[in-house]
């Protein structure tokens, strides 16, 4: 699994961040980001479109904020478990973490990557809703 | 299709067949009959006939149009609404623009036959201009109104009636024309000339009628030939010729008695535009006596020789003797026929007025039938149905500020307060219903999109708001 949202995460080599990525590989950090990023955006979908599903909530721009509320909250959690986690392994190490944009800029990626996933899940479960079976189109 | 000839004959019965209209609008089902509404009235310019016109007129194109490719689905305007005639009107021969003096010829009788007329006709009886009607004189009324049968449009009439057919005649029984033309038309129908083809029939045909009794008076002017101290003695009158010659000789199958205190004098018109008085309850309910005549069996209208075997007799009443009737104070039977039926059109009335310009962007909306700003803009919309709707709101007001006030209706229902539209019904509220108010609705009709079949515009959007708005009904009143 942590070699599946490696190759993603890492966009087939398009967003590989030298020895960031190498670290997150390295200590199994992808596998986590990668389910909590599979498994919000299902959850927070399935809420929109079936729990919610309200006639005041069923506009394109309803849907569009609701999935940026989703992506900041996987930006955040991506950003603190690898800050944690790395902070957590140069420390036993003795060192200073040598990065520091490195995390906003992978965070940015899962922010990015949960917006196409989300968007995905939303193609396939739509139908079924009432009120926002044509949300976001 | 088996048809219902209703003759609305007055003024009052103009009413009647407009009460009668707004009921069908809104899906009171009439047993598959399809309504030939035939309106009796010397006035031609009288304002309640004219308002009735133009409503069957609206309720026409629209059904029309509904069903122009397949029997619509909808309950609204689901019943099929005929005309033997332009503008729904039966003329009598000579009964505009002169004196009843020289309708009869007065000029050239003998001395004796004038003398004889005198004794029948006052002298202003005989100077009365016809050109507005009667003008509460059913002397008058009784001869011109017996020219029927030259009537070319009650030959068209008699020409198409059918076996399996059936008539209902609407008349007031305190005016002019109405208490004299209802015995000369049954009369006419029952003794139809052995020349038509169809005689023998309409010999046969089930008949009702509605013999509505004061309700109204009217405010006194020495000018109007009109005053409201005769009624009383009028309707005795009328009461007991039509015990010898109309229920006496059971020329009827079905009759029905209507008639209230009188609660409110209208303005004192002889007729013309100016004849435009509000609609009253009473018109209602006598509407209401033709939807049970529609659903009255067979079996209960059987004529041998031309009488009725077992004629019916109903009179109308309310539960409660209350200034202001609302749903509940009506009987079991007038619930059942049109509460959920009015309450599903006055939903339907209220979204398209306030809410459906925000809401062509939702799935309703938006399906394999597009309902957008082009539609609204189209004739189907913007002038019938629209039309429609004003007069069903005029009606409403005017049955609420009436005297006995109708008012099943909070006229002044808000955004924030929508299904507190009915009086004395609370809605129901369920704990994870998705949306209030109209955003309830548009749940409830895009829930329902789906389901409707019809592919024409004005099919699909009058069968999802009828579906719809039954759907609302029964989840929020148990209607």
């Amino acid at each position: 699994m942590n070699e599946l949202f490696a190759a993603i995460f890492e966009g087939w080599g398009w967003f590989r961040l030298g020895d960031f990525s190498n670290d997150l590989y390295n200590n199994l950090l992808y596998t986590p980001i990668g389910i909590i990023m599979v498994a919000t955006s299902i959850t927070w979908m399935v809420i929109y479109y079936y729990v919610i599903d309200h006639p005041r909530f069923s506009r394109p721009w309803h849907w569009l904020i609701w999935i940026l509320i989703l992506c900041a909250i996987n930006f955040a959690a991506s950003n603190y478990i690898t800050s944690w986690k790395l902070t957590e392994l140069y420390t036993s190490l003795e060192k200073d973490v040598p990065y520091y944009s490195e995390f906003t800029t992978f965070s940015i990626v899962v922010a990015v990557w949960t917006y196409v996933f989300a968007f995905m899940i939303s193609l396939l479960i739509k139908r079924k809703s009432v009120m926002c079976k044509r949300t976001p189109f | 299709m088996a048809k219902l000839y209703i003759f609305g004959i007055g003024g009052t019965g103009s009413r009647v067949i407009k009460s009668l209209t707004m009921l069908l609008a809104a899906g009171v089902a009439m047993k598959d009959y399809e309504v030939v509404p035939i309106i009796i009235d010397p006035d031609s310019a009288n304002g309640d006939v004219t308002r009735t016109v133009e409503i069957l007129k609206n309720y026409q194109q629209i059904h029309d149009r509904v069903n122009a490719d397949k029997a619509s689905e909808s309950s609204f305007y689901k019943t099929a609404i005929s005309n033997i005639s332009q503008n729904f009107r039966l003329e009598i021969k000579g009964s505009h623009n002169e004196e009843f003096r020289d309708y009869i010829g007065y000029s050239e009788l003998s001395d004796s036959n004038k003398a004889l007329i005198s004794m029948l006709f006052s002298k202003d009886n005989l100077r009365a201009d016809m050109e507005v009607g009667f003008k509460g004189n059913p002397n008058i009324g009784s001869v011109v109104l017996n020219q029927f049968s030259e009537s070319e449009d009650f030959v068209k009439f008699a020409s198409d009636f059918s076996a399996g057919d059936r008539i209902f005649i609407i008349s007031s029984i305190f005016g002019g024309t109405g208490a004299a033309g209802f015995p000369l038309l049954l009369k006419n129908i029952k003794n139809a000339d052995h020349k038509l083809p169809t005689w023998a029939i309409l010999k046969e045909a089930p008949i009702g009628a509605i013999s509505i009794l004061p309700y109204f008076g009217v405010w006194p002017d020495p000018k109007s030939k009109i005053d409201k101290a005769t009624f009383i003695s009028k309707t005795t009158a009328a009461l007991s010729y039509y015990n010898s010659n109309v229920s006496g000789n059971n020329s009827l199958n079905a009759l029905y008695y209507i008639g209230d205190e009188v609660n409110k004098d209208y303005e004192n018109h002889e007729g013309s535009t100016y004849q435009k008085n509000d609609a009253h309850f009473i018109e209602l309910a006598a509407a209401l006596a033709i939807v049970d005549f529609a659903h009255t069996e067979d079996a209960d209208l059987k004529n041998v020789d031309g009488r009725a075997v077992a004629p019916l007799y109903k009179e109308y009443g309310v539960i409660s003797d209350t200034e202001t009737i609302t749903f509940g104070d009506l009987g079991i039977r007038s619930q059942q026929h049109m509460q959920k039926a009015l309450s599903q059109y006055m939903l339907f009335y209220l979204y398209l007025e306030n809410h459906i310009q925000s809401s062509l962007d939702l799935p309703w909306a938006t399906g394999s039938v597009k309902i957008d700003r082009a539609f609204l803009a189209q004739p189907f919309y913007n002038t019938y149905l629209r039309s429609m709707n004003k007069h069903f709101w005029d009606w409403l007001t005017e049955m609420k500020r009436n005297k006995r006030s109708f008012a099943p209706f909070n006229l002044k229902v808000g955004y924030n307060n929508l299904f507190e539209v009915i009086e004395g019904v609370k809605a129901k509220k369920g704990l994870f219903e998705r949306g209030s108010n109209y955003s309830r609705m548009d749940y409830v009709l895009s829930k329902d999109e789906p389901k409707i079949k019809a592919l024409k515009q004005d099919a699909f959007f009058l069968e999802l708001f009828s579906k719809a708005t039954e759907d609302l009904v029964k989840e929020k009143f148990n209607f």
